[in-house]
């Protein structure tokens, strides 16, 4: 049932084939062959269940942090399987930046928050680490609103500010992909407003894959929307063409609130 | 029932009773004219209140609709689709008036011709509103492209009767006064027509997704067979 991906070539970052993921004997991703498109928002939509954020958290092969799982088919990123047993999978999960849908800002500054991964990648000069630290803030649209209490404990801000750090803390070590899973489902609608924007405007440095429950999220901020169910991949395409003529009737019923 | 599903069976209803109201203004404007009854000509008149009343009315509630519902898919053009064809059923409407109004022109200096044409071009009209409206209702498309054909049988009405109506005018300049309205009766009658096309392809996108307008009809009977 899978579409026919309508992404030129030059503009695919990652080609996903055959992809199907089981935990233990379930099988909760089935066969998914689509390509995620390079400096883009593609959003994965579909009811609870259907598999969306377990397609999400392979992309960045979260799922190894558990036994019992398997993956089968290829993730290809740049000509490299990251599903590939020699994969470094702190380097990808430093190159794949993920985002929940509750903030986890680190139990300390909010300086160190962002400065945290910069250490990690070898950056100890202070001056380099502020000036980076920054300018990632200002990318995260926080630096206005944090830069008189970078000492502050990350915990003190709101659950909007400390998103937008979480935000700000994965684009420190300048990932190529950033997936956000619900990253707005516990905002309010002036937070949300602000991840979003931020989103829209990430896209011109990252590529971001983003789950949501939020229709209407999904049709303001993404580029192409996926549509699953029961583990498939249901519809992919543009997102005007989704949710304004969706070409497989189930899309239909679900974006309409037909289903079931 | 989920109170989207109230929300657009009310508008449906709402559609279904602004196109009756103006179908029914069509026929009596041609039956005002032939019957020479300014009563009737006033009623239609003075129905047109009611007409733009109910355009601001469905107006308001598919506004409601969008910002309450936010519509996806086929339910999002289906709303547009409405916002659009209220707006050419109240154009039908004020071309009504204009025809009425020419009515009681007419109707004050003897007839110059008989009516045979203007009432056959009145109804085929008439029954064009009231189809178009219906496709809408039923969404279907292949009546909407059947419908646009249609409209050459009324271009051709309105052609000969012009024809004619100079005929009358070269034999005798004294009827220019009736000559003239009646002409423009013939005109209102054919917008009338034109107004339903357009009622017609907004049916068509609404149930396919493709917009046909400004593409000839030859090329929209292709598009629709070949599913492009």
């Amino acid at each position: 049932m899978n579409k026919v991906n309508k992404i030129p070539a030059d503009k695919v970052l990652i080609q996903v084939q055959d992809l199907s993921f089981s935990y233990g004997s379930v099988k909760a991703v089935k066969n998914i062959t689509m390509d995620i498109a390079r400096n883009a928002v593609t959003a994965l939509i579909g009811p609870s269940g259907c598999g969306k954020t377990t397609f999400l958290r392979c992309f960045n092969r979260m799922h190894d942090l558990y036994t019992g799982n398997h993956y089968e088919g290829r993730v290809v990123m740049e000509g490299t399987d990251v599903l590939g047993k020699g994969v470094d999978l702190t380097e990808l999960r430093a190159g794949t930046g993920m985002v929940f849908q509750k903030p986890t800002p680190f139990p300390m500054s909010v300086f160190d928050n962002v400065a945290y991964g910069l250490k990690l990648k070898g950056i100890r000069n202070r001056t380099e680490l502020s000036d980076r630290v920054e300018a990632v803030l200002k990318h995260a649209a926080l630096w206005e609103e944090v830069k008189d209490r970078l000492k502050e404990g990350a915990s003190g801000l709101s659950g909007g500010q400390q998103q937008r750090l979480v935000i700000a803390r994965a684009l420190a070590v300048e990932p190529k992909v950033i997936l956000f899973d619900e990253p707005t489902s516990a905002l309010d609608p002036i937070s949300t407003s602000k991840i979003e924007e931020l989103i829209f405007q990430l896209k011109q440095e990252v590529t971001v894959i983003i789950v949501t429950h939020n229709m209407q999220q999904a049709a303001r901020i993404s580029d192409y929307t996926a549509f699953m169910y029961v583990g498939e991949l249901i519809e992919f395409d543009e997102t005007d063409v989704i949710f304004t003529n969706p070409n497989v009737k189930l899309t239909e019923e679900y974006i309409t609130g037909r289903f079931g | 029932m989920r109170h989207q599903e109230a929300e657009y069976t009310e508008l449906r209803s709402q559609i279904a009773e602004m196109g009756n109201a103006v179908s029914r203004m069509v026929n009596e404007s041609v039956k005002s004219l032939v019957e020479r009854d300014d009563g009737l000509a006033r009623d239609v008149i003075q129905r047109d209140d009611k007409i733009d009343h109910m355009d601001v009315e469905i107006d308001e509630h598919c506004l409601k609709i969008f910002a309450l519902y936010e519509p996806k898919a086929i339910d999002l053009r289906f709303i547009i689709a409405a916002t659009r064809i209220i707006v050419d059923l109240e154009r039908i409407g004020d071309h009504c008036v204009d025809i009425c109004k020419e009515v009681l022109k007419l109707n004050k200096v003897p007839r110059v011709k008989p009516y045979i044409d203007l009432p056959r071009m009145g109804e085929l009209a008439a029954k064009m509103v009231v189809d178009s409206v219906n496709n809408y209702l039923e969404r279907d498309a292949e009546g909407s492209l059947e419908l646009i054909r249609r409209d050459d049988e009324v271009d051709h009405l309105n052609n000969q009767i012009l024809r004619e109506l100079v005929t009358y005018l070269v034999e005798d300049l004294r009827k220019n006064q009736a000559v003239f309205s009646l002409m423009l009766v013939a005109k209102g009658l054919e917008r009338i027509a034109d107004y339903t096309t357009n009622i017609a392809e907004n049916v068509y996108f609404m149930v396919s997704g493709d917009i046909i307008r400004h593409i000839p009809l030859k090329e929209k009977e292709d598009e629709a067979h070949t599913g492009n």
